[in-house]
C-alpha cells in the first residue's frame, strides 16, 4: 500500500516515456517533448576480477568502442533478433536511458510504453516488463512494434479498413495487417539491418578476400546499398584487411555488387510480405490493394526497396515520413491517448 | 438418423485459443459426427491445433489446408462439396456448442421439407440469458446465420452452395433461403439448447462494405423481386375457412420475403392461436387488438408500421388492400395470387 503511495507521488514528478527498444537503436520519446534519445543499443562492460560486470558506457559512446576494445572490456548488444539476449545489460541500458531523460538518478517512477516484436513469447514479454520495472518504471505497457509503427506512420488503425505495415528493424522485419485497432495478421522474420550487414561482410569476404567490420558493412549498406537497380551505379572505396596477405587493403565496389550481396535478406523480406498478403482475409486484402503498403523502420531507407516491393506485389508502396522514428512516435502518441493505449497494449 | 450422418464444417483462420475451445466443445457435444476442418491459411499455432484434433479424431475428421486466406463463404462451399452426410452443419470458430445442441437439428432434418436449419443462437457475452427453447419448437424464418447453419443434403444437391460473390452475410444468407424455397425447402429455426455465438469483427473499409452490400442487395432483388411489408386488419366476422385461406396466402408471401403485421380482434386471435397461425413464419407478426379501444389500437399499430416500413402497404380486412398513400385499392385475391405464384 505504502509502495503504491510512493509510486503515485514519485510518478507525479516523472514524465511518461515511450521506448523503442530496438536491436540496432533505442529511441526514447518523452511525453510532451518528443524524441529525446536516439542512440545505438550498445553497452560497453568491463569484467572485474570478481567476475562481475561493470557498465562503462551506453549508447553512442559504447558503439564507438565496438571492435576496438581491450580484452577486459566488451561492447555488448543486449538485444538480438528483436528480443532481449542479456537481461541484466538490458536493464542497465534502460535505467541509463530513463535517468538520462530525467536528468537525475533518484525518485524517478515513470509510466513506460515499450515496443516489442509481435512474435515474442510470454516469457520474453515478462522479461521486458520486469527489466523495465527493475529499471524504475511505475507502470509498463507493451505494444507490438508493427502497431506502434502504424500509429507512428499515421495509418487509421482504429477503422475497419485494412492497413499493411512493413517495419524493417535491425533484428527483425515485421509485416502486419492492422484493422479495428488490432493486428489481424502478422509475420515476423528474423531478418533486418543486421542480417544485411552480415550479408555485405560475407559477400566482400567471398569476392575480394577482404575482411571488413560490422560498422564498415553498415556504412556500405547506407551509402551504396540498394534493393532494385536504379538509374545510376554508385561506387565506394572499402577498407579492410586482406585475408591472404593479412595487411590492410582498399578496394572499390559498386551498388550492383551490394544489391547482389543483399539479395538474400531482401528476398526474405519480400517473401514475408507475399505470405502476409496471401494470408490476409480477402476483405482486408482489397483495402491494401487500394491503399498500398507502408514501409517503416531503418530498413525502409534501403534504396529502391519500395520499387522492388511494388514490382513483386503489384501494389502501391510508400515509405513512412520518418521511418526511423515511426515506432517510437507511435508509442508516444498512445501515451497521450490512454484509451487507445489500453486498446492496443498487449497482456504479458 | 444415426450419429454418423452429420458432417460439421468448420472453417478456421487463426485465433488459436477460440479454435481450440470451439473444437473441444464440438468433440464433447457432437459425438460421432465427422468434422471437416478447413484451414484458411492460418498461422503455425492454429495449424498445429487443427493437426492435433484431426489426429485425435482419426477417421472422424478431414483436415484441408489452403495456403491462401480464402473468404469464409468460399471455404464453407468447399466444405459442403467435401461433405457427404445427409445433414451438414457449418460453424464459425467463435461459436460454442452446448450439450444436446445437435439432436433437435437432426430431428428437424428428418422432415422432407427441411432445407436450412438454424439452431437457437445466444450471444456468448451480453445481457441475454442462456435459456433452452423447447426442443419441438420450430418456426420458419427468412435466413440462417453463419454462426451455425445446418443444410440438408437434399437441398444442397438441388440448390448447391452459397453465392460467394455476395456480401458473405445478410444478403448471402437470404439468397440461400430463397433458393431453398424455390427448390421446395424451408428455412427452419429449431428449438433446443442454445448455441453460443460471438459477433464477428467486420473487416474492410466502410465504403467497400457498403458498395458490396448494395451490389448484393441489387443482385438479390434482381433474382427474387421486391419485398414489401403489409399491415392487415382482420375483420371480427372472418370465417374459419377464410382465415385459413388468408394465412395460407400470407405464409406464401412471407416465404417470399414479404413481411406481415396482422392486426386481429380478440375473438379472432384466439382462433389464430388455436390453429397455430401466430407462429408460422418469422416474417408474420400477429398482434391482438385491445378489446375496448380497437380503433385506437389499430391507429397506433398502423403508425408504428408506417414508421418501421415507410414503403409498407396497409391492408384493411382480408377483402381489400389499401395502398399506403391511398392511391389505389387492390383486391386481396390479386395479392393472394401474387404471393402464391410459383418462383422460377
Amino acid at each position: 500500500m505504502m509502495l503504491k503511495i510512493f509510486d503515485y507521488i514519485f510518478g507525479m514528478f516523472s514524465n511518461d516515456l515511450a521506448i523503442d527498444l530496438g536491436t540496432a537503436n533505442t529511441l526514447v520519446y518523452l511525453k510532451g517533448k518528443g524524441v529525446v534519445v536516439r542512440e545505438p543499443s550498445v553497452v560497453a562492460v568491463q569484467k572485474t576480477y570478481g567476475g562481475q560486470q561493470k557498465v562503462l558506457a551506453v549508447g553512442m559512446e559504447a558503439k564507438k568502442m565496438l571492435g576496438r576494445t581491450p580484452g577486459s572490456i566488451t561492447a555488448i548488444r543486449p538485444m538480438k533478433d528483436g528480443v532481449i539476449a542479456d537481461f541484466d545489460i538490458t536493464e542497465e541500458m534502460l535505467r541509463y536511458f530513463i535517468h538520462k531523460v530525467h536528468n537525475r538518478k533518484t525518485l524517478v517512477r515513470p509510466r513506460i510504453v515499450i515496443c516489442v516484436p509481435s512474435g515474442i513469447t510470454q516469457v520474453e514479454k515478462r522479461a521486458v516488463k520486469e527489466s523495465a520495472e527493475s529499471a524504475g518504471a511505475r507502470e509498463v505497457y507493451l505494444i507490438e512494434e508493427p502497431m506502434a509503427a502504424a500509429i507512428g506512420a499515421g495509418l487509421p488503425i482504429t477503422e475497419a479498413s485494412g492497413n499493411m505495415i512493413v517495419d524493417i528493424g535491425g533484428g527483425t522485419t515485421e509485416v502486419a495487417v492492422i484493422s479495428l485497432a488490432g493486428i489481424v495478421y502478422t509475420k515476423s522474420v528474423r531478418v533486418g539491418g543486421d542480417k544485411m550487414d552480415e550479408a555485405v561482410v560475407q559477400y566482400i569476404k567471398r569476392k575480394y578476400n577482404l575482411l571488413i567490420g560490422e560498422r564498415m558493412a553498415e556504412h556500405i549498406k547506407i551509402e551504396i546499398g540498394e534493393a532494385y537497380p536504379g538509374d545510376t551505379v554508385l561506387t565506394m572505396e572499402v577498407k579492410g584487411r586482406d585475408l591472404v596477405s593479412g595487411i590492410p587493403k582498399t578496394t572499390e565496389i559498386d551498388s550492383n555488387e551490394i544489391r547482389e550481396a543483399l539479395s538474400e535478406p531482401v528476398n526474405a523480406i519480400v517473401e514475408a510480405v507475399r505470405i502476409c498478403l496471401e494470408r490476409t482475409p480477402p476483405e482486408l486484402a482489397a483495402d491494401i490493394v487500394d491503399k498500398g503498403i507502408v514501409l517503416a523502420g531503418g530498413g525502409a531507407l534501403l534504396r529502391h526497396l519500395d520499387l522492388l516491393l511494388r514490382e513483386e506485389t503489384g501494389l502501391p508502396v510508400v515509405i513512412a515520413e520518418d521511418p526511423l522514428s515511426c515506432v517510437v512516435l507511435g508509442s508516444g502518441k498512445v501515451l497521450d491517448e490512454l484509451n487507445l493505449l489500453r486498446r492496443v497494449a498487449i497482456s504479458s | 438418423m444415426s450419429s454418423t450422418e452429420t458432417d460439421i464444417i468448420l472453417p478456421v483462420w487463426n485465433r488459436p485459443e477460440e479454435t481450440r475451445e470451439c473444437l473441444a466443445a464440438l468433440v464433447e457435444n457432437s459425438a460421432g459426427c465427422r468434422m471437416i476442418l478447413l484451414d484458411r491459411g492460418s498461422d503455425p499455432e492454429t495449424e498445429q491445433i487443427l493437426h492435433e484434433f484431426a489426429e485425435y479424431l482419426g477417421d472422424g475428421a478431414i483436415l484441408l489446408r489452403s495456403e491462401c486466406a480464402r473468404g469464409f463463404v468460399e471455404t464453407v462451399n468447399l466444405g459442403l462439396s467435401r461433405a457427404s452426410a445427409p445433414l451438414m452443419i457449418a460453424l464459425r470458430e467463435s461459436t460454442r456448442v452446448t450439450t444436446g445442441w445437435l439432436e433437435p437439428l437432426r430431428e428437424a432434418a428428418l422432415k422432407p421439407e427441411a432445407g436450412v436449419l438454424v439452431p437457437v443462437l445466444e450471444p456468448r457475452e451480453g445481457v441475454s440469458p442462456q435459456r433452452e427453447i423447447r426442443k419441438d419448437f420450430q418456426l420458419e424464418t427468412f435466413r440462417g446465420s453463419f454462426a451455425a447453419i445446418g443444410i440438408t443434403r437434399l437441398l444442397y444437391e438441388k440448390a448447391g452452395g452459397f453465392d460467394s460473390g455476395m456480401d458473405g452475410g445478410f444478403w448471402c444468407l437470404r439468397d440461400y433461403s430463397r433458393r431453398a424455397h424455390a427448390a421446395g425447402f424451408r428455412t427452419l429455426r429449431v428449438g433446443g439448447p442454445p448455441v453460443l455465438f460471438r459477433e464477428e469483427p467486420v473487416y474492410g473499409s466502410s465504403e467497400r462494405r457498403e458498395r458490396r452490400r448494395l451490389e448484393s442487395e441489387a443482385v438479390f432483388r434482381a433474382r427474387w423481386g421486391e419485398e414489401h411489408a403489409y399491415c392487415l386488419r382482420l375483420s371480427r366476422s372472418v370465417e374459419p375457412e377464410a382465415l385459413s385461406q388468408a394465412f395460407d396466402a400470407i405464409l406464401a408471401g412471407a416465404r417470399k420475403g414479404h413481411r406481415f403485421l396482422v392486426l386481429s380482434p380478440c375473438a379472432v386471435f384466439r382462433k389464430i392461436v388455436r390453429a397455430g397461425f401466430h407462429r408460422l413464419h418469422e416474417n408474420i407478426t400477429v398482434e391482438r387488438l385491445s378489446r375496448f379501444f380497437p380503433s385506437r389500437a389499430v391507429r397506433s399499430a398502423c403508425d408504428r408500421f408506417r414508421e418501421t416500413y415507410p414503403d409498407g402497404t396497409l391492408l384493411d380486412g382480408i377483402e381489400v388492400l389499401l395502398d399506403v398513400a391511398g392511391v389505389k385499392d387492390v383486391p386481396f385475391v390479386e395479392m393472394k395470387n401474387r404471393f402464391t405464384a410459383a418462383e422460377v
